[in-house]
């Protein structure tokens, strides 16, 4: 029973973690069509800057806005910028990963150059915890859920309730079709990257937060897991994402319990293969995306 | 002046070694369009069973580290075993990547197959020594008498004989209709269809024998080196492998001796060389940084690579002019230098 | 090109949309060359011809999905060749494309919306208003998801999505492609005269040539991404060569052909 509670509480924590990583990483996909393989090392520069501007321990708000800020400044140079050009000029979409693939090399060992191989520490304080059946979940883990709540309602209200966000479904649902109504895609993928660069760095700093500790790699692993997560939930929907996120959640925290710590994410990403394998368009998705995922 | 020789000759072994897994790359990726993320593993699977081959079992060891095996086998015996693990590492990794999926997909799927295969090693402490890693590896005819210099000079003897090997394997499908229909595969499904063969036996074709290289590839290293870690094989060294191939030039042998000269050895290696600053690891930090660079400069300025591929084109039945679409002219091509692999 | 004798050329519109040796393609080939096109208010013009003359491709040059390679595109007295296709969609340049002409994955009242994605609050709920007034089936969609519609309702609601923001020139790839007999009829013969009464220009593609050839002004036969021959429905119908340009096909038995 307690087994049980453990998993899925802790599920549920990881997966509102995971969510606000992959409903950011989904929707910039859904709406630029771009594979960002840079999203991990955006999330770990977010880190970094957080880090930098307001020290080793801080509000969590704080950390929160100034990783947001951050995340949403690199995601929109990276993405609306650099890989923009590279769009323009008709690369395909396996260039488009090398060079998300080379812009993550670059930031990590540049990161790793600045910190040297260290690791730092980092912590936030919030109080009080609650116990349920005898597992204890910290203040910065109700904290967390509560934030990684908030987000979601926010992105489902810009997207459901606002033009921008209308516009931004059309964009990744007919590129061609939403231009045809006068809309620019420019202007909403520009909003894409902002928006899951901000989400990114909430999702970073929270992470963050919750390990204790970082380095340049920690985007590395929690990178393929916040892919997996949308994936799962069928790449492009912000709404499978969470689903998405939820399962992976638990399953990690099923293997972590189950088999052993060290299978945490291995099991996300073995579910991330056989997700791909089976069903590339999400296990979720109603019908099969116009947009070609098999090649 | 010895020490120069000697770091010299350390670096031709290196290059020997890395070219030999370049061109495995280059016949899944170049050859075959197969976005093989996941190189790495290969290169990997072969250096672990040729180290495996190679020692004795750990018990002779005191223990000092745990592993499946220690077969202890004399050279070429555990080379060999490398090439054969790379290769029959191609099955499972096969799996993944014959689906075709969109480009950046397979790319990913590739990326991930390669991070869950150093998590495995990485838990699983008693197969492989989990994150320490396997050392003490023995090397092919050296031995506490033979000094460094003269040891270097044998091993670059066996690295150029592999060399000449995994050469002759490529020139030979290169030239063979194997090569044509990989290309075909790459360049359309269809067209491979069409001449009769399944895409995916070619695809799974070309991931074996360039796995098979890259396993000889690794099984070489671990002999020079004598370790193997997880740590050896992260996902960057794949991208490594993949920036020289597009800075060289895809599709050809040459393009790729190339890449492995400019971005293995010269970036890499090379800058062990300069004094040292910072803390330890600092140069190897900005080394990734430069390949990563390096990769967006060539995607962007020079995409075809230093040595471009040569366009084989077939006449179209309706006579329209293919000359009227010309190929881009590499720097082989202006010096006059013949590609292997093209008549 | 083949004229009309002077004493049989109809007297037609002030043009709204003019083309002028266009040509354009995808990548490096041409597939449209040398298109003189016009199209003037209230003006139902039909473009017929085989399958692959480059009928969609033509359409798209015009709604700025594909680049003009060379030639002028005037629309309203100003040059639009070098305008991007939202911009065009801005000036009042409305298009539907011969497949996936909504958006699948959201509700009809949403593709709806994003037609009338320029329009303020006030002006959008009249202009909902009205396509719903005009369009019955639409308003008992509203909710559904556009991908689950019928071929049909799918048509019908590209029309009602691109009816929203009162487009001068309508640009429709083949609308009857999966329409009953009688929806057909209906919209060949009722809708789209009813559109250009609002004196909107339409420039139709249509595989069933005959039927819309009779509902139309101007008609334009396309082989091989070029204008063959134009003329009123009457003339178009009587030609005899006509039915010789489609059972010809495509530009690889165009070239021996010049009795056009
Ligand atoms: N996106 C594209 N890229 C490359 N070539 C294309 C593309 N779309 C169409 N073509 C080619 O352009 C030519 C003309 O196609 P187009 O769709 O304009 O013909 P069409 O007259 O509309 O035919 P249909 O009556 O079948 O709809 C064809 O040969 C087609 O293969
Ligand atoms: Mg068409």
């Amino acid at each position: 029973m307690t087994l049980l509670v453990t998993i899925v509480l802790f599920g549920i924590y990881s997966a509102a973690l995971l969510a606000i990583g992959s409903v950011g990483f989904s929707m910039q996909f859904g709406v630029t069509n771009v594979l960002n393989l840079a999203y991990g090392s955006i999330l770990t520069s977010c880190i970094f800057v957080e880090y930098w501007i307001t020290g080793h321990s801080s509000n969590v708000w704080l950390a929160m806005l100034v990783g947001a800020l951050a995340g949403a400044v690199i995601s929109f140079v990276i993405g609306h910028l650099v890989i923009g050009a590279f769009l323009n000029r008709g690369a395909s979409g396996f260039s488009i990963a090398m060079v998300t693939i080379g812009i993550a090399l670059m930031i990590e060992f540049t990161l790793e150059a600045i910190q040297g191989p260290y690791i730092n520490t980092f912590s936030a304080n919030v109080s009080s915890a609650i116990t349920i059946s005898g597992v204890s979940l910290g203040g910065e883990q109700l904290a967390a859920i509560g934030i990684a709540a908030a987000a979601m309602v926010a992105v489902h209200m810009l997207l459901r309730l606002t033009k921008l966000g209308l516009a931004m479904r059309a964009t990744a649902d007919d590129v061609a079709l939403t231009r045809s109504c006068g809309i620019s895609p420019t202007r909403t993928r520009a909003v894409a990257w902002l928006l899951s660069g901000a989400l990114c760095g909430i999702c970073g700093v929270l992470l963050g937060l919750d390990e204790g500790t970082f380095s340049s790699s920690t985007g590395d692993a929690i990178f393929v897991t916040i892919a997996a997560a949308a994936v799962v939930g069928g790449i492009g929907k912000p709404y499978g994402a969470m689903i998405g996120a939820l399962l992976v959640g638990l399953v990690s925290e099923g293997s972590a319990a189950v088999i052993s710590p060290s299978y945490k994410s291995i099991a996300a990403w073995v579910l991330l293969i056989a997700v791909l394998m089976v069903r590339p368009q999400g296990i979720f998705a109603e019908y099969a995306s116009r947009r070609e995922l098999v090649a | 002046m010895s020490g120069t020789i000697y770091y010299i000759s350390g670096l031709a072994i290196l290059f020997g070694i890395n070219l030999i897994a370049v061109w495995g790359l280059d016949l899944q990726f170049g050859m075959t369009g197969i976005n093989s993320f996941a190189f790495i593993v290969f290169q990997s699977a072969g250096a672990y069973a040729t180290a495996l081959l190679a020692l004795k079992p750990p018990s002779s060891y005191g223990s000092f580290e745990t592993y499946i095996g220690g077969a202890n086998l004399p050279f070429p015996l555990p080379l060999i075993g490398g090439a054969v693990a790379g290769g029959l590492i191609a099955v499972p990794i096969g799996l993944v990547a014959v689906r075709r999926l969109r480009g950046d997909y397979e790319a990913m799927a590739l990326l991930v197959v390669s991070l869950i295969a150093t998590g495995l090693v990485n838990a699983q402490t008693n197969w492989l020594n989990g994150p320490s890693g396997i050392a003490l590896v023995p090397q092919p005819f050296g031995g506490p008498t033979v000094p460094p210099q003269t040891y270097h000079w044998i091993f670059l003897g066996i690295t150029a004989v592999c060399c000449v090997i995994a050469w002759w394997v490529m020139r030979g499908i290169a030239r063979a209709p194997l090569g044509r229909l990989l290309r075909a595969a790459r360049d359309s499904e269809s067209a491979a269809s069409a001449l009769g063969r399944s895409p995916h036996r070619l695809r799974m074709t070309a991931l074996i024998v360039g796995g098979a290289l890259a396993g000889l590839s690794g099984g070489l290293l671990v002999e020079y080196v004598t370790a193997w870690s997880p740590a050896s094989w992260l996902y960057q060294e794949t991208f490594l492998f993949f920036t020289a191939l597009v800075v060289g030039g895809r599709g050809n042998l040459a393009g790729a001796a190339l890449g492995v000269l400019i971005v293995p050895i010269g970036i890499a290696e090379a800058t062990r060389r300069l004094p040292s600053f910072g803390y330890p690891g600092l140069i190897d930090s900005l080394d990734f940084v430069a390949i990563g660079a390096l990769m967006l400069a060539f995607l962007w300025f020079r995409p075809n690579g230093l040595l471009a591929e040569r366009k084989r084109i077939i006449r179209p039945r309706d006579g329209s002019d293919p000359a009227s679409d010309p190929a881009p002219l590499g720097l082989a091509a202006r010096l006059g230098l013949r590609r292997a692999g093209s008549r | 090109m083949p004229t009309l004798a002077p004493e049989t050329v109809p007297r037609r519109p002030e043009p709204l949309l003019t083309l002028d040796a266009v040509a354009s393609g995808y990548g490096s080939g041409l597939i449209v060359r040398g298109v003189n096109l016009q199209a003037g208010r209230g003006e139902i013009v039909t473009i017929v011809g085989p399958n692959g003359s480059g009928k969609s491709t033509l359409l798209k040059t015009i709604a700025g999905l594909v680049a003009t390679a060379a030639g002028t595109i005037t629309h309203d007295g100003a040059p639009i060749a070098g305008l991007s296709a939202e911009r065009r969609a801005r000036r009042g340049i409305a298009y539907v494309p011969q497949e996936h002409e909504v958006f699948a994955s959201l509700s009809v009242k949403e593709n709806l919306l994003l037609g009338g994605y320029g329009l303020g609050r006030r002006e959008l709920a009249a202009a909902l208003e009205r396509v719903y007034a005009t369009y019955e089936i639409l308003p008992k969609l509203e909710r559904a998801t556009a991908g689950r519609l019928s071929g049909g309702e799918r048509k019908t609601l590209a029309m009602g999505r691109v009816m929203m923001a009162s487009p001068s020139l309508v640009l429709l790839d083949e609308p009857t492609s999966n329409l009953a007999p009688i929806p057909t009829a209906r919209l060949l013969e009722v809708e789209i005269p009813a559109l250009a009464a609002t004196g909107a220009a339409v420039v139709l593609v249509e595989q069933r040539a005959l039927q819309a050839i009779a509902a139309s002004d101007w008609v334009y036969v396309l082989v091989a991404g070029e204008v063959a021959v134009q003329g009123t429905p009457a003339d178009i119908g009587t030609r005899e060569d006509i039915g010789r340009m489609f059972l010809g096909g495509g530009a690889r038995h165009r070239r021996g052909e010049d009795g056009v």
